[in-house]
């Protein structure tokens, strides 16, 4: 079959047909993509809070807050059990003949996080200094415009502190989502799993596109278990298991299932 | 090859085709640069399920799953004669009919008046260029009901054109 625009007799049909060539990606889109995944990955939930005793628990943030997020996000890596000093057990999906057959992970265990090219967001930690959030250097002049869910406003821990409104503007909506379960994870780091399932129920009334739901749903299940709620736990993460069964948190999600 | 060079692949390949895809599905202009970035957030999180060769269909499906959620969320779709008297009255119409960047305007306006099913097939073969095979693989349906939406939405963008050229030319005839 021919297309219309050289099938037709209408030269107002062809006129219209052709001005969508006009229709061109900006020159720097690709980059700032790249650069908002980079950004939205180094800062998605790794940390594992379980049974672990809080200090434990921040240790595990502090030294898994920065692991592996490339490999977490596309090669459905996650983070094992953390056990002792800082020895990990990496999971990966099952080899498929597709892209991701391709992405042998080539860093040494442990080794740093992809950083965001153009981007130096504060190391995540368990008591992150407001100032090192909300420094304006955070933030690359050329980063796309904002639309950020509203930040908590009614923190009283530092380790969920939000950010100024001069942090989250200039940034994407991605970068901002991610900023906000960025908080929650942190708060649950730190021993505040109710101040976490506030922030998360605060993304998920605010978020205007939800893009990282599954990502703010594992870390509820993570927040409710580490408040003793298991049964509530138990049964979130059996619908998570159900939607979302070969999600890169998955693995994870079965954990908090079998109690480890 | 890293998880972060598969993705810095794919953005560089395929960046240009999905952003386009995003403003001929109706994504507004100010929002299409975060819906693409969503459509590579989404796929990064599925690299796995992606077949070698399919990536175009597979960053497709998405951006088409993107876009309809993102025109849900926008105010409700314009009512094809009140958004054409907008453009009509604006400027005198001789010179709509030469201005390509109004033209391109125009034709946004025209593909939000389509019916969404018909649009969807529409895009992607008279201006994304892409065979009916392959549409039907983004769209997972089949190549015969691909056949038929391509029919019907010829004829209701030539309908849709029709009307809106007759509006171009008495800007002030349906009032």
């Amino acid at each position: 079959m021919k297309r219309l625009i050289t099938e037709t007799d209408q030269a107002f049909e062809r006129m219209l047909l052709r001005s969508a060539r006009l229709d061109v990606a900006p020159e720097n889109g690709a980059r700032e993509a790249m650069e908002a995944l980079a950004a939205a990955a180094t800062r998605l939930p790794t940390v594992d809070v379980g049974p672990p005793p809080l200090d434990a628990g921040q240790l595990i943030a502090k030294r898994l807050g920065t692991l592996g997020a490339w490999k977490w996000l596309g090669a459905g890596v996650v983070l094992g059990g953390f056990a002792g000093a800082g020895a990990m057990a990496i999971h990966r999906s099952p080899p498929s003949p597709s892209i991701a057959a391709t992405l042998a992970v080539d860093a040494p265990r442990g080794a740093p996080v992809v950083r965001a090219p153009a981007e130096s967001f504060p190391e995540p930690s368990p008591a992150p200094p407001a100032a090192a959030i909300s420094s304006p250097a955070a933030i690359p002049p050329s980063a796309p415009r904002f639309r950020a869910p509203a930040v908590p406003a009614t923190s009283t821990s530092n380790v969920a502190e939000a950010p100024s409104q001069a942090v989250t503007e200039g940034l994407s909506t991605l970068k901002a989502e991610a900023a906000a379960i960025d908080r929650a994870r942190r708060a649950l780091a730190s021993g505040s799993p109710g101040q976490a399932i506030e922030l998360l129920d605060r993304y998920e009334r605010e978020s205007p596109t939800h893009v990282l739901a599954p990502d703010a749903w594992a870390l509820r299940i993570q927040a409710e278990k580490a408040r003793g709620n298991d049964v509530v736990a138990k049964r979130l993460a059996e619908k998570f298991l159900s939607q979302y069964p070969s999600d890169p948190h998955a693995e994870r999600v079965r954990r908090v299932l079998l109690g480890q | 090859m890293r998880v972060e060079t598969a993705l810095r692949a794919l953005i560089d390949a395929h960046y240009a085709s999905i952003w386009r895809l995003l403003r001929r599905y109706g994504v507004t202009e100010d929002k299409t640069d975060d819906a693409a970035q969503e459509v590579f957030w989404i796929a990064a999180r599925r690299l796995s399920d992606i077949k070698p060769g399919s990536e175009s269909a597979f960053l497709y499906g998405i951006a088409i799953r993107v876009a309809a959620r993102a025109r849900r969320e926008r105010e409700p779709r314009r009512v094809e004669s009140a958004a054409l008297e907008t453009f009509a009255d604006d400027k005198p119409s001789a010179e709509n009919l030469v201005d390509e960047r109004r033209a391109r305007e125009l034709l946004n306006r025209v593909l939000d008046s389509m019916e969404e099913k018909l649009r969807e097939v529409f895009v992607l073969f008279e201006l994304e260029e892409i065979e009916i095979p392959m549409i039907a693989e983004i769209l997972a349906i089949p190549v015969g009901t691909v056949g038929s939406r391509l029919r019907r939405a010829r004829e209701e963008f030539s309908a849709i054109a029709k009307r809106v050229r007759a509006q171009l030319s008495f800007p002030g005839g349906r009032r």
